[in-house]
């Protein structure tokens, strides 16, 4: 039997790890304060297999750093024992959503989603404060002292909204203006990465105040190669002047970065949406659309290459004559020749070259694949000859350009006024996340290179969720595409102030704005595309940041007397089954969406995760007709982890046979205790 | 025999050296195919030869006759390998073998590339097949049928129901293979991945024995 771990994963295990692979010979084991061994690496040899390219201490390097840096980074290695406790009342259909909305500090809830969702994020999208000097900054001293943390007194008011007090202006006037933002930037946004799949993405709104330092945090946590575009938004065209010199503001920025550059291809979307939606900087399809038998489509391109590098000397089996019957089609190919003749054909040589040294210019297709495809060709009389044009099918497609026009801060405001959502200063507009995302969820790369359109079931994060724009994008776009996008969404309950419109309209908090938001927007799309809409997931399950489950006791027994161990009650009082379900899921990496099934066994209630893969009674007296009730079951449905406390077990005897019964009916399940 | 024509049988003992040598265009087995060929095959006798003499109907577009060979086997346990040693060594399209062991018997044929073997062992002396069709065609495509047992669709052709068998083969094959690895495996985000593509797998498993599925190649 283990101890599960309850806590979440310390990424500085994982980054020994990661060099392990690299250089084995760096791994080495040393002894924590406690006496315990664990892994360690051994500086100096790394050193050696590095040895002419390390900077030595105080040497001149190209470096970005503020006060507070180092701090930053270990905040965002350090585990956190916080846990997330599912709030059924306020979630919408909470057995069967995928969606996430979670309340709470979002460097704590990203902790605790890296267990679970490592590697796993297609695209991040977040509208962090700008620090204009008006916005808060998350004040991270409270993390720095768990105590006062812990202590619900000092975090909350009696309604459990977060107190502003663990926020501060951040202004010019307290004196560390870039610093603090940057302190609260720095550690979100690695641990941000490490959620990123390896194909993924991050977007990131920014104005002026910031963009130039998140651009260089950014090339430090992503790497400068895969930096992708600095997008300008022209949000504000008719100009915004507010430092009173200069010219007026019209535009922010939308930083893009990959976890890997290579895993990347041009961004292709539909020419014809593209300009429904900004009309000021794409065109549409510019060419004339046909159709024949085959469908529609469109001629841009001669069929011979336009590049005399391609020529009868470099490919001569690309240079011929063609020779074409107007009456029926019928086309023949023969060697360039000046006589001869086919009677009742037009003869049509290939395309002269103007380079000096070569006559002509090579087709892009072969003999064969004209006389094959020749439906694919359309030949355009001109003076007695013809012209020879490949007809593109698949002609609805254009490269994104890094600017993003007619779409306004004011559609924001009218996404939620259509829901009659009162009191959101500035929320991102519904249009802007769904180019963003449609540019990264609906095209991928097939083997070929090529790309291929296909359902996506990507999942999509937003930590600094605000108004909820991310979550309503990702119902709308699903709902238009049939895709099956996920959101998770991550919000800071903040307090809303007495005299503002959102507090006059019922929300205590920022949290309670953007679960209304997103129950408003659900079913307002559900309305609007009826039938097309009828499996859409327009549910979400709350859950919100709580400190752990367990008592101090399970974390460092080693100042508990070890006699009583087993009979402490390790579990706060407060907390319910389904409480240490969720905090125990992501151990076994379970995504914190997985289906839960609640069963009654024995009297007790069983939770089945993800079919039989994890199975956890939490109740007291579990007896071993319960357990056999579980494992004494056909192979393929044993459990493959089996949870439960530590005082589950009705007496001895069972501990005493808890173990045999699993070795007989279930020896592959993990079992463990918490 | 298995209801075929009394007057379709002979005896016709086919000595395993000719099969196991050079057969028209293919070389000799090896020694160590030889061996393994010898651990599970006794004897091969043809024991009917059925076409329009002995059975009345018209011989088809395909199959103008076929023949019945009883395989004496060494063990219960064969090894699948040598049944289709057997039947693309003996030279014949259509052909089809009563594996037997003792008073029981399984049967095995060839249809284009794929090879077909009954799952369950039968009493020999009581199976009967049935014969149905208006030609050969008919009657042998109603023999592949019986051999290939359960999940037949007769909206489809012969060669599209042997695919979806044969996938759902080699689905059970892979399923099997997975849970045994997430079983195993410590890590946890490998054992969850292993089990979610195994619960994928299931799932298509059940889309395709419920007949949902109409394409042959997967």
């Amino acid at each position: 039997m283990e101890k599960a771990t309850m806590h979440s994963l310390d990424m500085v295990n994982e980054n020994i790890k990661k060099i392990g692979c690299l250089f084995p010979e760096c791994i080495t084991e040393t002894v924590d304060e406690n006496g315990n061994v664990k892994a360690a690496i051994d500086f100096e040899k790394l050193q050696e297999n590095l040895s002419h390219a390390t900077i030595g201490e105080g040497e001149e390097r190209y470096q970005f750093t503020w006060p507070g840096k180092r701090e930053a980074i270990h905040n965002a290695n350090a585990p956190t024992n916080m846990t997330l406790r599912p709030c059924k009342a306020e979630s919408v259909d909470f057995d069967n959503t995928e969606n996430l909305y979670i309340e709470g500090d979002n460097l704590e809830v990203l902790k605790l989603l890296q267990e679970n969702y490592l590697g796993k994020v297609k695209m991040i999208y977040i509208d962090p404060p700008y620090n204009t000097g008006n916005d808060f900054v998350y004040n991270d001293d409270f993390k720095e002292d768990t105590e006062s943390f812990q202590s619900k007194s000092g975090m909350y008011d009696e309604d459990g909204n977060m107190l502003l007090q663990n926020f501060e202006k951040n202004t010019e006037s307290n004196g560390r203006f870039h610093t603090d933002w940057l302190n609260m930037m720095y550690p979100r946004l690695k641990i941000a990465r490490n959620l990123l799949s390896d194909d993924g993405v991050i977007f990131i709104s920014i104005d002026d105040n910031e963009q130039e330092n998140l651009k260089k945090i950014c090339d430090e946590i992503f790497g400068e190669q895969n930096f992708l575009n600095n997008f300008v938004w022209l949000n504000k065209p008719e100009g915004r002047q507010i430092s009173g010199v200069g010219a007026a503001g019209t535009h922010e920025y939308i930083l893009l970065y990959s976890k890997n550059n290579t895993k990347q291809t041009v961004y292709n979307l539909s020419a014809n949406w593209l300009q429904q939606i900004m009309p000021s900087s794409y065109n549409g399809i510019n060419a004339d659309i046909k159709t024949d038998a085959k469908g529609a489509y469109i001629i841009t391109h001669e069929l011979y290459n336009g590049n005399s590098k391609f020529n009868e000397e470099t490919r001569p089996t690309l240079v011929f004559d063609i020779y074409y019957r107007e009456t029926d089609g019928d086309i023949k190919i023969e060697a360039v020749s000046e006589t001869h003749i086919h009677s009742g054909y037009v003869k049509i040589p290939p395309h002269p070259c103007n380079d000096g040294v070569h006559k002509y210019h090579a087709y892009r297709w072969s003999k064969e694949k004209i006389l094959r495809e020749s439906n694919d060709l359309e030949f355009i009389k001109k003076d007695n000859s013809f012209k020879i044009y490949s007809k593109r099918r698949d002609f609805d497609y254009t490269a994104v350009k890094d600017i993003i026009t007619d779409i306004y801060t004011t559609n924001g405001n009218k996404n939620i006024r259509d829901l009659e959502i009162k009191g959101f200063d500035y929320p991102k507009s519904v249009e802007l996340l769904i180019f963003l995302m449609k540019m990264v969820t609906t095209f991928y790369q097939d083997e070929e290179g090529e790309s291929v359109k296909k359902v996506n079931n990507s999942i999509i994060l937003d930590f600094f969720s605000g108004s909820a724009t991310t979550a309503h994008a990702v119902m709308q776009l699903n709902a238009e595409d049939g895709g099956k996008r996920k959101f998770i969404c991550v919000q800071l309950p903040e307090a809303t102030a007495e005299d503002s419109e959102a507090y006059k309209a019922g929300y205590k908090n920022i949290c309670e704005i953007g679960k209304e938001r997103i129950r408003r927007a659900g079913n307002k799309i559900k309305e609007e595309f009826g039938e097309k809409a009828k499996d859409l997931d327009i549910g979400f399950r709350v859950l919100k940041l709580a400190d752990s489950n367990m008592k101090d006791v399970y974390y460092s027994p080693a100042e508990t007397d070890s006699a009583d161990i087993f009979d402490v009650n390790n579990v706060k009082e407060d907390r319910t089954p389904l409480d240490l379900l969720f905090q125990v899921m992501p151990e076994c990496n379970l995504p914190l969406s997985s289906k839960i099934e609640e069963r009654t066994i024995e009297g007790k209630t069983v939770y089945f995760v993800n079919g039989n893969y994890l199975v956890a009674c939490f109740d007291e007296g579990i007896t071993e007709k319960l357990i056999k009730a579980v494992i004494d079951v056909p192979d393929s449905e044993k459990p493959y982890y089996f949870y439960m406390r530590n005082l589950g077990l009705e007496s001895d005897k069972v501990l005493d046979n808890f173990e045999q019964l699993f070795v007989h009916y279930s020896p592959t399940t993990k079992r463990k205790v918490i | 025999m298995f209801g075929f024509p009394v007057d379709s049988e002979i005896k016709k003992i086919v000595a395993k050296d000719a099969l196991l040598g050079r057969v028209g265009m293919l070389a000799p087995a090896s020694t160590s195919q030889k061996a393994t060929f010898n651990e599970d095959i006794a004897q091969v006798v043809i024991t009917n030869v059925v076409s329009t003499k002995s059975l009345p109907v018209a011989a088809g577009a395909r199959v103008k006759g076929f023949y019945v060979a009883r395989v004496s086997m060494k063990r219960k346990q064969f090894n699948p390998k040598n049944v289709e040693t057997l039947l693309h060594r003996i030279g014949q399209k259509n052909i089809l073998l009563a594996l037997s062991y003792g008073d029981v018997v399984r049967f095995a044929l060839k249809y284009d590339e794929h090879i077909v073997v009954s799952k369950d062992w039968v009493l020999a002396g009581e199976f009967r097949f049935s014969f149905s069709g208006l030609n050969l065609d008919d009657v042998w495509n109603g023999i592949v049928k019986q051999v290939a047992g359960n999940l037949w669709s007769d909206a489809l052709s012969v060669a599209e129901n042997l695919d979806i068998q044969e996938h759902i083969a080699k689905l059970q094959k892979e399923i099997a293979n997975l849970e045994k690895k997430a079983r195993s495996e410590n890590q946890p985000a490998r054992k969850l991945e292993f089990f979610n593509r195994k619960r994928d797998l299931e799932s298509q498993l059940t889309e395709y024995q419920n007949g949902k599925s109409n394409h042959a190649q997967p």
